[in-house]
């Protein structure tokens, strides 16, 4: 058995996926966007930020890391780079799991950030001080609650982003299924959101995100697990079908599978 | 090293690419495959190292079945595939600090690689602005990275020049030196009988011959001696098998006379024997 695998490999190929994104575009770029679009519906909508900020924040998210995981996956692929990590030992779990990493942390970054300082809810400042007793009553536990949403909920779209990925053998298949992509998991999401009909059930995640998230739970801050289960459990059991996706798909990818290969 | 028994594979709807494949390769060995384009030589390699693995038959690399080779396989072999698998945006040494991470055991260091290949002016050089030949030898690097026991190679001399291509030999034998076995294709068939000491040749599918290139070679019959000398102001030739040279009066009277305007021999070489066997053509 391979010894020491544990953080190398990983942490390499992280590493590489952020170099070949270059590094302005997604270190910075992409939680700055997410705070300015915040920003923007803040002044815009003041009335309707409470509501729409967390899902947007969302959906912003599952779409902004598809694009990305799959931008990566095609340049591995145009370069023939994935059966050299098949034969270098990398696992369609460690390689799916790498991919997902970088989602989490843009998603830890972008969705912490935007929560704490744009959200009204969250910080109330009172004659010039923050309000931490607020804070710690139940802000608290709705921004880790928040944050580990916005973590599941993008690590979902990078491990739904491998099924273009493997399919796609041309910039033109990939675009179109960039496309179809951002329509399903972003469409739903702000039909939820802006449909003046009464709200249905809707499998979806970044439905489900958005909904836990703007919940009256959460946004009374009484946290009360009961009314949370059925989503949560749902939710969570996209996420697991998510990561099957994502493992077979990577399995495939890493096996040259899906045309330009070596 | 290797066991192959009774190999057969298709792709997904399609033909069968290999048939009734049946070599072994042992330690130490370097080991060539050779044939026409598209008889299925990349494919029996990528089979070997376990990529395509829906085959028919035995296949085993160093005691595991292909179809099912465990993480303990992926440290200790080392492959160069036919196009280049390495990441244009980073930089030569990039590149090879990047493939030695993934490995725990012990790698080659990057500089001497880079020196042998004589990459070291280009060390700092992003690889999207390499040649080809430049490339073809970063990619060797990157297979042989992780110090390997078992080194597959798919046309590793392909866009070299003379000099490099000779260094790249170089470096093969030195490999072989360490004990190490490899198993290569090519098109070219004065590396095959410099470098390996078995060659199969695949054609259609199929094992057509297998064996020392040596004795492939003398297989195919003497090698002939032509000669020419000038009879009556006119220029003739004349061809005499190599192994029949005594009975020749012509030649033994023209050798007294020192009546010989040329001579040379015409070898049999491996070129030969594969447009016998494959009864196709040599790719260049
Ligand atoms: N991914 C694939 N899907 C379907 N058929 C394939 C695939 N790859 C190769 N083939 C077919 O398999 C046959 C053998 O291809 P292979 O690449 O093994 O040839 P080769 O001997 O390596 O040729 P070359 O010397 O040109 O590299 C060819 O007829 C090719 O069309
Ligand atoms: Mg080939």
């Amino acid at each position: 058995m391979r010894r020491g695998v544990s953080g190398r490999p990983f942490r390499a190929l992280y590493k590489a996926q952020r170099r070949m994104l270059g590094r302005a575009s997604t270190g910075w770029m992409y939680p700055l966007l997410a705070v300015a679009g915040v920003a923007v519906i803040r002044f815009l909508l003041p009335e309707a930020y409470r509501e729409t900020a967390s899902l947007l924040l969302a959906m912003f998210l599952a779409l902004g890391m598809s694009v990305i995981a799959t931008a990566a996956v095609m340049h591995e692929k145009e370069n023939g780079l994935l059966p050299a990590f098949y034969i270098s030992g990398v696992k369609p779990w460690r390689y799916l799991l790498s991919r997902c990493c970088y989602a989490a942390v843009a998603a830890l970054l972008s969705g912490c950030f935007v929560l704490w300082f744009g959200d009204p809810a969250v910080i109330r400042i009172e004659k010039g001080a923050v309000d931490w007793s607020a804070l710690l009553q139940g802000n608290l536990p709705r921004l880790c609650m928040g944050a580990a949403l916005m973590i599941l909920l993008s690590v979902c779209s990078v491990c739904l982003a491998m099924l273009p990925a493997l399919m796609c053998e041309t910039l033109g298949g990939y675009t179109f299924s960039g496309a179809v992509l951002a329509v399903l998991l972003c469409g739903p999401a702000a039909w939820d959101l802006l449909s003046p009909l009464p709200q249905g059930f809707l499998f979806h995640p970044a439905v489900l995100a958005g909904r836990l998230i703007r919940s009256p739970e959460m946004l009374t801050r009484r946290l009360t697990l009961e009314p949370l289960l059925m989503p949560l459990l749902s939710f969570a059991l996209f996420a697991l079908l998510c990561l099957a996706i994502g493992r077979l798909c990577a399995g495939g990818l890493l096996h040259g599978k899906g045309g330009a290969s070596a | 090293m290797i066991q192959v028994e009774n190999l057969h594979f298709a792709y997904r709807r399609k033909e069968p690419v290999l048939q009734e494949i049946t070599f072994g390769v042992s330690q130490g060995e370097i080991f060539g495959i050779l044939g026409p384009s598209g008889a299925g030589k990349s494919t029996l390699m990528k089979i070997l190292i376990g990529l395509l693995p829906r085959y028919g038959g035995t296949a085993m690399v160093m005691g595991q079945h292909c179809d099912s080779l465990k993480a303990s396989f992926f440290s200790r072999v080392g492959v160069d595939f036919e196009v280049p698998s390495l990441f244009e945006r980073f930089t030569a040494r990039e590149n090879l600090e990047f493939f030695r991470s993934l490995y725990s055991r012990p790698c080659f260091q990057v500089d001497d690689m880079l020196h042998q290949l004589g990459l070291t002016q280009h060390a700092d050089q992003k690889v999207s602005s390499f040649s080809k030949g430049m490339k073809t030898r970063l990619n060797f690097a990157r297979a042989v990275v992780n110090n390997p026991d078992l080194i597959f190679l798919d046309e590793p001399t392909e866009g070299l020049d003379p000099t490099s291509a000779a260094a790249m030999k170089n470096i093969i034998l030195g490999l072989k030196g360490q004990g190490k076995t490899i198993v290569m294709t090519t098109h070219n068939m004065q590396d095959a009988t410099d470098l390996c000491d078995r060659v199969a040749f695949l054609s259609a599918g199929r094992i057509a011959a297998l064996d020392t290139p040596r004795r492939l070679v003398m297989k195919t019959g003497a090698a002939h001696l032509t000669y020419t000398y000038v009879d009556n102001g006119v220029e003739q030739t004349r061809t005499t098998p190599l192994n029949r040279t005594a009975e020749d009066n012509v030649l033994s009277f023209l050798l007294k006379a020192n009546r010989i305007t040329s001579i040379h021999t015409d070898e049999p070489d491996l070129s030969k024997v594969f447009t016998q066997v494959t009864g196709g053509r040599l790719e260049p």
